[in-house]
């Protein structure tokens, strides 16, 4: 078409074709007078427009005959071979059911292997196993009994024609048990363990290849395409190729790291991997890395995914799973609640060491899995533990269950407690049986269970007070200072010479640095604890509402304690349901159950949920105990927190006020509840920027307390902290560093080094040495912090976070930027997975990122990392605090006039300085960088386009940046570490 | 694409996508809705065709979302997207397939002239997204994909509405509310493509 004016051309037409057909030459006369070629266009379009052919159902596909190049090939005869059924379509080909004719009669299944790949390769491979596959001769194993090329060239395998369906959907549509379950997976073990003495390595075990059918009542598996996966592809770049021109082959679910990777070393241990994600799916219904988040993950991230991410173990799996967890449930014939239970603990520990990242750390055979398996299913100790602990501390723990924390013991008592109950309720309760003919003495013995019943309360009360002592960050630092000197001492008895002991130790201590020691203790409390609680509970109390309603809330308050708020939640809302009912609405027992599950809800960020309970509540017990009753105290700080977290400081400074005046007047300045008053009146103070009033509010909090509780109590070192930070935010750092010295110190000698406090207290002091450029002090006070927070509080603890982030400034501070890259770049990883990709922190942390990679003057780098989330950051960082968005925009334009894209760069680094001067003073670092950024941006736009004023305006933005410098010192005061 | 979940995929954009959790919800009704526009595509072949359609859009999925998750600003945002990944990968397919009949670069001059107009009037007589097991509607499906181009190039907006309802399947109502336009500005840019398109087909020398 050769039209010159396309916008004429669609005008007329489309004047045309909303007219009615015997208007059209009248309009097509007037529009088109003295152009005969714009007037040929449009008819030739108008005529192609009623065309009812072409583009007539766009979204319909194409004509039927044009099927011509079927796939299905029923009826075909492949040497002896007749193709009978299309059985289905696989990742490698398709699946025919086949009539063999000779030797023997006899239905087979025949896989065509797909066209592409190259057939002459495929048999070679083929070849070179034919004969161990020839040799595989197991129940459980579908035997491959040729292989050979079509007529057309593809390459064809037979094998043992297998009735069943695939492993989960079996186990599912069967409801079997999670023994059942297990039962059915040792089988496939079997299989697989078999085939290895063979030499066959299956490669591709996935449920599509574990088929499971009834025989005689009972499920019988058979493992199907052995040798397959290696004839088609030997690697996963292979299977990536593949995936290119096919669709989607290859199952990443399921693969191992050394798969994904790519490795061509692949041992047995890649299909012991395979099995671990089996019985991970069998468990828990979905594989260790969801298919959804391996889709949405790209071929990159999957593989990276695959070989370096841990994933849930499979009872966090179950209680993350909210939604589906009913149902998966019951498709194992049990509660919700009972099957995390069950699948905590031991069952979690065989999945995860079969899928450890590391092959030397898997069990070493499919044999080795099944003998666990079979170990659990006996009630014998398992091998396994949990992934990263060390052999030693098993066997240390299994001889010292419940010896391995101060915590623990406590925590002990509730066991004994619960099982105290269930034996003491059966007795009344057996009494009562027994006297049933027996009118007066069945009154007797109802009074009687009632009054064990109202005692078992109250001593479920002392035992839960007991047990929400459990701090397992302690246990864990306790845990390793215990299985150390056990060590020593175990080779010391064994007469090993000093130097030799002090050489393992050392070595032990390498070792264990890798523990988690905080989540190991914790799982130990939970599983040997816990978890029986709970099932006691279940058991034994279906009948006494009140003590299964005050054991859950305990329990529930102790799951909370050791940070496992998925286990506390459903505890919570059972307690609280069975309070309200049993009990009514304004017993103390519901009014704290009520506030639990606020408190529950607020700290899940559940805000608007949690409101009305926490309002409750309070109306409940201003009413009910009394405006000054301690409960109601607490209840009005609630609120105030409350308040806090939605962001309404000022009715946030009242509520904490009205409660800390009570305090005062009712409990006295000593007391614990109004020193911590004292606190969050501070802190509320400090973030609406009333620093004066703060820092003397805290001065004095300090001196109380360290006269009512010691200056060592840690309620005196937290004051300390705090003022602090005060100090700090009004920008005299030397104060802050005084204050912060003193209260490191104490935390170290009396808490201990990896104690939360300890880690606040040395990690602020090293932040606020960086912040004054004391570096070399600094450095490795932050640097053992970081890895002491990793260690005692997790990898993904928010104060890991900021120690990290802190290790990061303090490297960026000094433009060691390639130093300061990986510990930034892990660290964004881990909030991206822990709290989202558009969490304001999050996106913080990539600026942080973006920031090193402009120093090292990846500024590509630094603009993809940056570019497609500016949409998000813009709303995201905008509400939180603009400064961020501020210099997200700076690193994003630092990129561009790094890239030469001198006008975008211009107009996002204008925004950006825009942006934090709105907020921060002109002397501030943030607002001094953003303008020696404009300088340097027209500094080299001035070179690289000399005569445009760019040299003014790059000499004026200098002298902004430098003039704010020298009125006052270099260091700000917003921007270091915060509050942990 | 089903009306029913339409207005909760326009909500969802319309909130905008500051939770993570937001896009988490977001993806499978998307994903739903394009594995239907997917089977719509391809219904009335029969079972063995190459390109199942699930396959399609797991593909369509990886290549939509990649290794970043991209938010959508709005509706006609994430449309635009899919149907450059859907076209994509219809594309991929259909050269292949193209390809494989035409075998290498044998044959003489006749010969591809032959093909030429075989192509054209297979390209001509699609009435929609074409069969990808013939390689003659391949071959068509590319001319056309070409031809759209071209408008593309002198009508930026006419091509996208053509790519809307073919790639994405999206009917004329659904087309205007991703476009945010009314719907008898899309029924008349639609006729003007159609039209466009044909033309240029026709009028091509190859």
């Amino acid at each position: 078409m050769s039209e010159t004016n396309h916008g004429v051309l669609r005008r007329v037409f489309e004047i045309a074709i909303d007219a009615p057909p015997d208007q059209r030459r009248g309009i097509l006369d007037r529009e088109c007078a003295g152009r005969p070629e714009l007037r040929r266009s449009v008819e030739a379009m108008l005529q192609a427009a009623d065309d009812d052919c072409f583009l007539a159902r766009p979204t319909a596909s194409g004509k039927v005959e044009g099927a011509g190049a079927v796939v299905d090939r029923s009826g075909t005869v492949i040497g002896p071979y007749t193709l009978v059924r299309l059985l289905g379509e696989g990742g490698f080909g398709s699946v025919y059911l086949a009539q063999q004719t000779e030797p023997i009669a006899r239905k087979v299944a025949l896989k065509i292997l797909k066209p592409g790949m190259d057939s002459r390769e495929v048999l070679a491979r083929f070849d070179q196993e034919r004969q161990a596959l020839a040799m595989m001769d197991h129940p459980n194993i579908a035997r491959v009994l040729d292989a050979g090329t079509t007529g057309q060239g593809q390459p064809y395998v037979v094998m043992d024609m297998v009735e069943g369906m695939p492993l989960t959907q079996f186990c599912d549509s069967q409801n079997l048990t999670v023994a059942g379950r297990l039962d059915v997976f040792v089988q496939v073990c079997s299989a697989v363990q078999h085939a290895h003495t063979k030499g066959i390595i299956h490669r591709d075990l996935k449920p599509s290849n574990v088929l499971v059918s009834m025989q005689d009542g009972k499920p019988i598996v058979r493992v199907i395409d052995f040798g397959i996966a290696k004839a088609v592809a030997s690697s996963v770049a292979e299977i990536a190729a593949l995936t290119a021109h096919h669709a989607l082959i290859g199952t990443p679910e399921y693969m191992s790291p050394e798969q994904a990777r790519g490795s061509s070393d692949l041992d047995t241990r890649t299909d012991v991997y395979s099995l671990g994600v089996l019985l991970y799916e069998l468990l828990t219904g979905s594989t260790p890395f969801t298919s959804k988040e391996l889709r949405l993950a790209g071929l990159d991230e999957m593989q990276r995914l695959i070989r370096d991410v841990d994933p849930p173990n499979p009872s966090s799996r179950l209680a993350r799973a909210t939604e589906q967890l009913p149902t998966v449930a019951s498709h194992r014939r049990t509660e919700p609640q009972r099957l995390q239970a069950t699948v905590r603990g031991e069952l979690d520990w065989i999945v995860m060491k079969a899928l450890e990242k590391d092959r030397q750390r898997r069990y070493d055979s499919p044999s080795g899995l099944a003998a666990d398996i079979a170990r659990y299913l006996s009630g014998e100790p398992v091998t396994a533990a949990p992934p990263g602990t060390a052999y030693r501390v098993r066997k240390f723990v299994r001889r010292n269950r419940v010896l391995v924390a101060a915590g623990v013991i406590a925590a002990g008592g509730l066991l004994l407690g619960a099982a105290g109950f269930a034996w003491q309720a059966s007795v009344a309760r057996g009494e009562r049986d027994a006297a049933k003919l027996d009118r007066d003495r069945a009154v007797r013995a109802e009074e009687e269970s009632k009054k064990r019943a109202d005692e078992l309360e109250k001593v479920s009360a002392f035992q839960s007070q007991m047990i929400v002592q459990i701090d397992p960050s302690r246990a864990g630092v306790m845990l390793s200072d215990d299985v150390l000197a056990r060590l020593d001492k175990t080779l010391e008895k064994a007469g090993v010479a000093k130097p030799e002991r002090d050489a393992q130790v050392e070595t032990f201590v390498k070792l264990w640095s890798n523990v988690n020691a905080t989540d190991a203790a914790r799982s130990l409390i939970d599983s040997t604890i816990l978890s029986p609680a709970v099932k006691a509970i279940d058991e034994q109390f279906k009948d006494q509402p009140a003590i299964d309603a005050a054991l859950c809330h305990a329990l529930a308050d102790v799951y909370d304690t050791i940070g496992m708020r998925d286990a506390a939640m459903p505890l919570a809302v059972r307690a609280l349901e069975i309070r309200r009912r049993v009990l009514g609405d304004d017993a103390p027992a519901t009014l704290d159950s009520i506030n639990n599950m606020g408190y529950l809800l607020q700290v899940q960020g559940k805000l608007k949920e949690a409101d009305p309970l926490i309002r409750e509540v309070l109306e409940r017990k201003r009413r009910v105990l009394g405006e000054d009753h301690l409960e109601t105290i607490v209840s009005i700080s609630n609120m105030g927190t409350q308040m806090w977290y939605l962001g309404d400081l000022e009715q946030c400074e009242k509520y904490y006020r009205e409660a800390l005046d009570k305090a005062r007047r009712t409990l006295g300045e000593g007391h614990d509840i109004t020193l911590r008053s004292v606190q969050t009146v501070a802190m509320v103070l400090r973030e609406r920027r009333q620093l004066a009033q703060a820092e003397e509010l805290l001065r004095d909090a300090m001196e109380r307390s360290g006269k009512a509780l010691g200056p060592d109590h840690q309620i005196t070192i937290k004051a300390a902290l705090h003022l602090a930070s005060t100090v700090r935010d009004a920008g005299r750092l030397a104060d802050a560093e005084v204050l912060l010295r003193d209260a490191a110190e104490r935390a170290t000698r009396t808490l201990g080094t990896s104690h939360p406090i300890t880690i606040e207290a040395r990690g602020n002091l090293g932040a606020n040495l960086s912040d004054q450029g004391k570096y070399v002090e600094a450095e490795p006070i932050l640097r053992e912090m970081y890895a002491t927070s990793k260690h005692a509080l997790g990898e993904d603890d928010l104060n890991t976070f900021l120690l990290g982030i802190d290790v990061a400034e303090l490297l960026i501070a000094q433009s060691r930027f390639a130093e300061a890259e990986p510990i930034a770049r892990d660290i964004l990883e881990r909030r991206q997975r822990a709290i989202g990709p558009s969490h304001p922190v999050t996106l913080i942390t990539q600026t942080k990122v973006a920031q090193i990679l402009n120093g090292l003057g990846r500024f590509a780098d630094a603009q993809t990392l940056l570019v497609t989330d500016e949409p998000v950051a813009r709303t995201s960082l905008v509400e939180n605090n603009a400064v961020h968005l501020g210099l997200f925009l700076m690193e994003l334009g630092r990129a561009r006039a790094g890239l030469s894209q001198f006008p975008p760069a211009e107009k996002v680094l204008l925004e950006a300085h825009a942006a934090i001067a709105a907020v921060r003073k002109s002397e501030h670092r943030d607002t001094r960088r953003a303008s020696r950024t404009l300088a340097d941006l027209y500094a080299a736009w001035n070179a690289a386009a000399p005569g445009h004023e760019y040299e003014t305006k790059a000499a004026q933005w200098a002298k902004r940046a430098d003039e704010a410098g020298s009125t006052s010192p270099a260091k700000d005061s917003e921007n270091g570490t915060s509050d942990k | 694409m089903s009306e029913s979940e339409s207005p909760t995929i326009t909500i969802l954009l319309q909130e905008g996508l500051d939770d993570a959790g937001r896009l988490e919800r977001l993806l499978p009704l998307v994903y739903q809705e394009l594995r239907l526009a997917a089977q719509q595509a391809l219904k009335g072949e029969r079972d063995g065709h190459t390109l199942q359609a699930t396959a399609l859009v797991h593909e369509a999925y990886l290549k939509l979302v990649g290794p970043r998750q991209i938010p959508w600003q709005n509706r006609a945002h994430f449309y635009a997207a899919a149907v450059q990944a859907m076209r994509r990968i219809i594309v991929d397919h259909a050269r292949a397939r193209a390809a494989e009949i035409r075998g290498g670069d044998g044959g003489s001059q006749a010969d591809a002239r032959v093909r030429a107009e075989a192509a054209r009037s297979a390209a001509l007589g699609l009435g929609g997204l074409p069969d990808l097991n013939s390689a003659a509607e391949s071959a068509g499906f590319l001319i056309l994909d070409q031809a759209l181009s071209r408008l593309e190039e002198v009508d930026a907006n006419a091509a996208e509405i053509v790519r809307l309802r073919y790639f994405a399947g999206l009917t004329i109502e659904e087309t205007a509310e991703a476009v945010g336009v009314s719907t008898p500005t899309v029924k008349r840019a639609w006729a003007f493509a159609r039209g466009w398109l044909k033309v240029a087909i026709e009028s091509e020398r190859y």
